[in-house]
């Protein structure tokens, strides 16, 4: 049976699209037929940071209209022959669909796919539901920041609400340094907040932004050996089953001069 | 520069730093948000509480702690109410009961103050009050009123009973009012 999983949060900006666009490829180069489904209609991205804007024909709304088949919608990634994508409308609202309409769409996906990935809009209106309502799993995305970890707690309390038992927590844009002195709230921390199991941890990564850039997932590009990619890796990985070993992500011991000219400048904390 | 520097070394726990009060903050913004009570409710709540354990035990107002707080997913309420001491009026009652109530048991001190306040002439208008006065007490801070049945019916104990437990059961007054805001 195919496994349908939304990846939401609540915030915006904390990496869902992100997210969706390296796991489809990661799982797509584990061999698994992955689709992936932009529900931001509206505000669509995943076509941008997978690097297929340029040839969506379709979207999920003709599609639904009637005015063309789901395959001819489908975006076939050509650098991973197992990815594809489906695109939402730029044009239209997030009340284009319905939560049923969106359900039939991926019922009709798992037909042909093991893996359908649904990228969620920020927020929890009407897109949210339309996003949700059609998935058995969810990772719930968050950064270590308080907003986004309050997002994420209701989000998680929505998906419960609407029977998404499952669901891991993506903690994202980790930054070891700062939770090694204190200003930042550590993966334990979160996760005793939050109380849902963890999936994975992506530490910051500044190539993740030069990888959105060129429309390259991290793992696909040059920079797969990347942390941030190899977290990815992970991920997916435990999503397979297995059971992976969280990546130590603390950064090299601070050598002496460097940690007394840190006590001079002061903690800023 | 020098005193800054001073201050580091010898008072450096003096401030939380930034981590621990996201997660300290969050944990309460979260409780709120899991329970979805509004400030004024739990605060009426708090009210309540803190008004039926004082009916038992002396409790100190200033000390006490009331919040709400998350731990894996479910929220409780917790209440931190140091006892000052155990009412002694509690036996009092009891003994007051005993005169007019032959068959008192312990719990019977509660019973006793609601009987009091419905023997009082204007009950209908008292009790009515007092539960108004009670929501209102949220916002507005006149809550004395919401005390009122009680006062009165120690005021009636003590005529009943020997002056001692006049002192107590107006020792057992103030923890409310000022709690409220």
């Amino acid at each position: 049976m195919s496994r349908i999983i939304v990846v939401t949060s609540g915030k915006g900006g904390v990496g869902k699209t992100t997210t969706t666009a390296n796991l489809g490829m990661a799982l797509a180069q584990r061999g698994h037929k992955v689709a992936v489904i932009d529900a931001d209609f509206g505000l669509r991205n995943l076509d941008l940071l997978l690097g297929l804007e340029n040839r969506i024909v379709y979207t999920a709304v003709e599609v639904l209209a009637g005015e063309c088949r789901l395959d001819q919608a489908l975006v076939r990634d050509k650098r991973q022959p197992n990815l594809a994508l489906l695109p939402a409308a730029q044009n239209r609202t997030k009340d284009a669909v319905t939560p049923d309409q969106m359900k039939k769409l991926v019922g009709a996906l798992t037909k042909a796919f093991h893996f359908v990935l649904i990228d969620c809009p920020a927020g929890i209106e009407m897109g949210f539901q339309n996003a949700i309502t059609p998935a058995r799993e969810a990772i719930v995305v968050t950064t270590p920041e308080v907003a986004a970890v309050r997002d994420a707690d209701r989000v998680v309390g929505l998906l419960e609400a609407n029977d998404v038992k499952r669901m891991y927590l993506v903690i994202n844009r980790l930054k070891p340094a700062m939770v090694e002195q204190d200003m930042m709230m550590s993966v334990k921390d979160v996760q005793d907040i939050l109380a849902i199991p963890l999936l994975g941890v992506v530490p910051d990564d500044e190539r993740v932004v030069v990888s959105t850039n060129r429309g390259e997932p991290l793992v696909l590009g040059a920079d797969s050996t990347s942390l941030a990619a190899t977290a990815f890796g992970n991920i997916v990985r435990r999503l397979e089953g297995e059971k992976v070993p969280f990546l130590d992500l603390n950064p090299p011991p601070e050598d002496f001069f460097s940690r007394i000219r840190r006590f001079f400048q002061g903690r800023k904390s | 520069m020098l005193t800054e520097l001073l201050e580091r070394i010898f008072s450096r726990h003096k401030k939380e730093n930034s981590r621990a009060s996201a997660k300290r903050r969050l944990q309460i913004v979260l409780a709120h948000d899991r329970t979805d009570l509004s400030p004024a409710v739990v605060d009426k709540m708090r009210q309540e509480i803190l008004e039926v354990v004082s009916r038992y035990v002396e409790i100190d107002p200033e000390e006490s702690e009331f919040s709400l707080e998350s731990d894996q997913r479910t929220t409780a309420l917790i209440a931190n109410l140091p006892i000052r001491k155990v009412k002694d009026s509690k036996s009092e009652e009891a003994n007051n009961a005993g005169t007019t109530n032959a068959a008192a048991p312990l719990n019977a001190a509660s019973e006793e103050v609601l009987e009091l306040s419905m023997d009082s002439t204007e009950l209908p208008v008292s009790t009515e009050l007092s539960a108004e006065e009670l929501s209102v007490a949220t916002v507005l801070p006149d809550p004395p009123q919401t005390l009122k049945p009680i006062d009165r019916t120690s005021d009636e104990n003590s005529t009943t009973t020997p002056k001692t437990p006049q002192p107590s059961s107006h020792e057992n007054l103030p923890p409310n009012p000022p709690q409220t805001p």
